[in-house]
């Protein structure tokens, strides 16, 4: 199968945004914001809060891939690569409205970075001074980007190694394949 | 608990993001929510609410900023105002819809329905009945949403939700997108804390039927409505 070139992906994505429902993007940012919030409340430590939104993620990607194949109809991805480009042209675009790219690509570790420059999470957020250094404000996406690749067979990791909320000049998330997992159902015959 | 979320003074990029995600967030919001009160469905309710309240407070200062406070009229004539601004401008930025019925009357209670809650659209399960169980938990937020929104207008109030079957579809409306007709309708019920204490004239005139409620507005495909709406654009 030919590999897509960004462009080509880009305008995909470009096109499932003007298709999909779309709803006031400050609702979503807000109720995220305040989700966070009442976990900080509700939660002993700061690395309990990381997880909780971590697993959220997780089970939002569950879904979200279902959603993301119906209106993308794209096909399998033929390269590590390809599916951090189509995660960050297609899905980013199709879901939050802006892009991210793959900035950073190993293929003999098997990992991308993917590159968010503009983040609607983070409209507006401003992290209180105690929770600059442990608090993983965006974590929502390791999970959602987790669950959506575990879904279709791709056991991954995800981690930040940038994030603007704690000073850098933009969010960075490594992705690292651990493992393509076998089908568990035989085939017929 | 500091309040960290700081509204920029410049007006904001008019930003859109897909409904899934907001749909899903909500999903999984009230199930971490509800694992972390050990299933105690009446706490969980209670930070659901809370959640919605931070919510529609902000939103709806962001969207009053330009527009200064509501003046002060005699009797409930603000708390008129500020409700059907909700129902009206407000509802719209958020639901992409106005809210199809408001009844009041006309002292502290409101009656907000909207017979396609766009919170609730992906809704069903085998009865129409285990489809409102279900749902119920969902109502929290949207109740916190209305009050916080409320209260940042200028009132206080106590918002409770019941959620009901849609109405059966007007036969002279033809049917442009099918899934307008699965959904649940939902009404809301706006308590007015009322602070001022009702001077003797009011307490000696007759007071209406507690049953009584007055149709201020009504805005139904195909119908006239009672009071002209006008939809800002978007």
């Amino acid at each position: 199968m030919a590999t897509k070139k960004p462009t080509d992906l880009q305008r995909i994505g470009d096109q499932a945004f003007l298709k999909v429902e779309k709803i006031n993007a400050e609702l979503f940012t807000l109720t995220y914001g305040a989700i966070v919030g009442q976990l900080l409340k509700d939660f002993e430590s700061v690395v309990e809060v990381n997880n909780q939104l971590e697993k959220m993620g997780y089970n939002i990607g569950l879904r979200i891939i279902d959603d993301f194949l119906a209106k993308s109809s794209l096909g399998r991805c033929s390269d590590l690569k390809e599916t951090g480009d189509v995660i960050g042209k297609v899905g980013f675009k199709m879901f939050l409205g802006v892009t991210a790219s793959v900035s950073k690509y190993d293929q003999k570790k098997q990992e991308f970075n993917l590159l968010i420059e503009d983040n609607p999470l983070t409209d507006f957020v401003e992290l209180p001074e105690e929770y600059k250094e442990s608090l993983l404000y965006c974590n929502i996406l390791c999970g959602v980007i987790r669950g959506a690749l575990e879904a279709i067979q791709m056991k991954v990791e995800c981690e930040f190694v940038k994030d603007a909320l704690r000073g850098d000049d933009a969010t960075e998330i490594r992705v690292k394949l651990i493992e393509i997992m076998k089908d568990d159902i035989p085939a017929d015959g | 608990f500091a309040l960290w979320l700081t509204m920029s003074q410049q007006t904001v990029i008019k930003r859109e993001a897909c409904e899934t995600c907001l749909e899903l967030l909500m999903i999984e919001m009230v199930e971490t929510i509800l694992r972390s009160c050990d299933s105690d469905l009446e706490l969980a309710g209670y930070k659901l609410e809370n959640i919605g309240f931070r919510v529609g407070q902000k939103l709806a200062e962001r969207y009053t900023r330009e527009r200064g406070r509501f003046e002060e009229k005699k009797d409930n004539e603000k708390d008129l105002d500020i409700v059907k601004y909700l129902c009206k401008e407000f509802w719209f930025a958020i639901f992409k819809k106005n809210v199809d019925n408001l009844k009041t009357n006309h002292r502290d209670k409101y009656v907000i329905t909207d017979n396609n809650f766009r919170m609730l659209r992906r809704f069903s399960a085998d009865t129409q009945e285990a489809t409102e169980k279900a749902a119920e938990k969902y109502m929290h937020f949207p109740r916190g949403l209305i009050r916080g929104a409320l209260n940042s207008l200028g009132m206080e109030c106590e918002v409770r939700a019941e959620v009901r079957p849609m109405p059966p579809p007007n036969p002279k409306v033809p049917i442009t997108d099918p899934k307008d007709n699965y959904g649940l309708a939902c009404a809301f019920t706006v308590l007015a804390k009322i602070n001022v204490p009702l001077s003797s004239q009011q307490l000696n005139a007759s007071v209406p039927a507690s049953t009584s409620a007055t149709q201020v507005l009504v805005a139904g495909a195909g119908q006239t409505p009672s009071v002209q709406v006008t939809v800002p654009p978007n």
